[in-house]
């Protein structure tokens, strides 16, 4: 894939998961300067703030299922930061928004050193999810219960 | 200021000094986060060679304030060791300058160690006792115990 298609899916990467906040009644915004935060997500009346990182990629079939390859940057990862980065992966297959892997960057960064201690001190990171219907898994690990997980954000009603 | 730290921990160590600008201690975000522990069930491959090594503590630095958290594999062995304690997630402290990080939190590094972990510093200290490292500049700060 090109790098113009790569910006082209990563930007609707990003207004999906934009809409996806706004349908569960959050504000969104773009930081206008590009400094590693991809959107921000606003509960209006709290004024509690997220922090999110959004990550696309086009999925490939595997072995009946599909599975999906997500570039990181070891620094942000292994940085507690208040407030603290939320990961959204958005997985692209067959021509829709298949699903979304939603997790806090303390239980990414545990994902990663559990299996290979030492490897969030990396500057670049890969994380490859292969999907089933009823299972997600990535380095050798079941993320399952953080797919299509948007239970810190539950629905508001305006 | 101090805040008090939320939900249901406890934090009995040594008063601090009043001009800390802020600390809290923060639970986790999802309720009771599912462990990952319970999917690589033996816990052990990693962390069987840290075992007499420091806690290690990962900090990370912005302009008003540093988030200390515990390394993964860390908690993960204090929870082994300690079964049923329980770990804060995260302590925040805030200071007037990044430049006097050190200096300011150098003195309460024992107590954040003690409010991220649960334990008694005696605790830590027959655990190996704590590093502080630096996320973001990649370099240990600090070794104690």
């Amino acid at each position: 894939m090109s790098k113009k298609q790569d910006l082209y899916t990563g930007r609707g990467g990003h207004f999906a998961v934009m809409a996806e906040f706004l349908m569960r009644g959050y504000n969104v915004a773009i930081p206008e300067v590009d400094t590693g935060d991809d959107v921000f997500v606003v509960q209006d009346d709290s004024g509690d703030m997220w922090r999110i990182q959004v990550k696309t990629a086009n999925a490939r079939e595997h072995r009946g299922g599909f599975r999906a390859q997500f570039a990181l940057k070891g620094s942000q990862l292994s940085m507690p930061a208040s407030p603290d980065v939320n990961y959204v992966f958005a997985v692209r297959h067959l021509h829709r928004w298949q699903d979304f892997l939603v997790f806090d960057r303390s239980t990414l960064k545990e994902l990663f050193e559990t299996q290979n201690a030492g490897s969030t001190d990396r500057p670049k990171l890969t994380l490859t999810v292969v999907f089933s219907d009823d299972d997600a898994v990535a380095l050798s690990q079941s993320v399952q219960l953080y797919r299509n997980n948007w239970a810190k954000w539950p629905r508001l009603e305006h | 200021m101090l805040l008090a730290p939320l939900g249901s921990l406890a934090f009995e160590g040594p008063r601090l000094p009043p001009h800390f600008p802020a600390l809290r201690a923060r639970t986790t975000l999802f309720g009771d986060r599912p462990s990952l522990k319970a999917l690589s069930p033996d816990g052990r491959h990693q962390g069987e060679r840290a075992m007499k090594d420091p806690i290690r503590i990962d900090v990370g630095r912005s302009s008003e304030g540093a988030t200390y958290e515990l390394h993964p594999l860390a908690r993960r062995r204090i929870e082994n060791e300690f079964p049923g304690g329980r770990t804060a997630p995260q302590v925040y402290v805030g200071y007037r300058t990044k430049e006097t990080f050190e200096e300011v939190h150098g003195p309460i590094w024992k107590q954040i160690a003690m409010i991220l972990t649960g334990l008694s510093w005696e605790e830590i200290e027959k655990l190996g006792g704590i590093i502080i490292y630096d996320a973001g500049e990649r370099r240990e700060v600090s070794k104690i115990g």
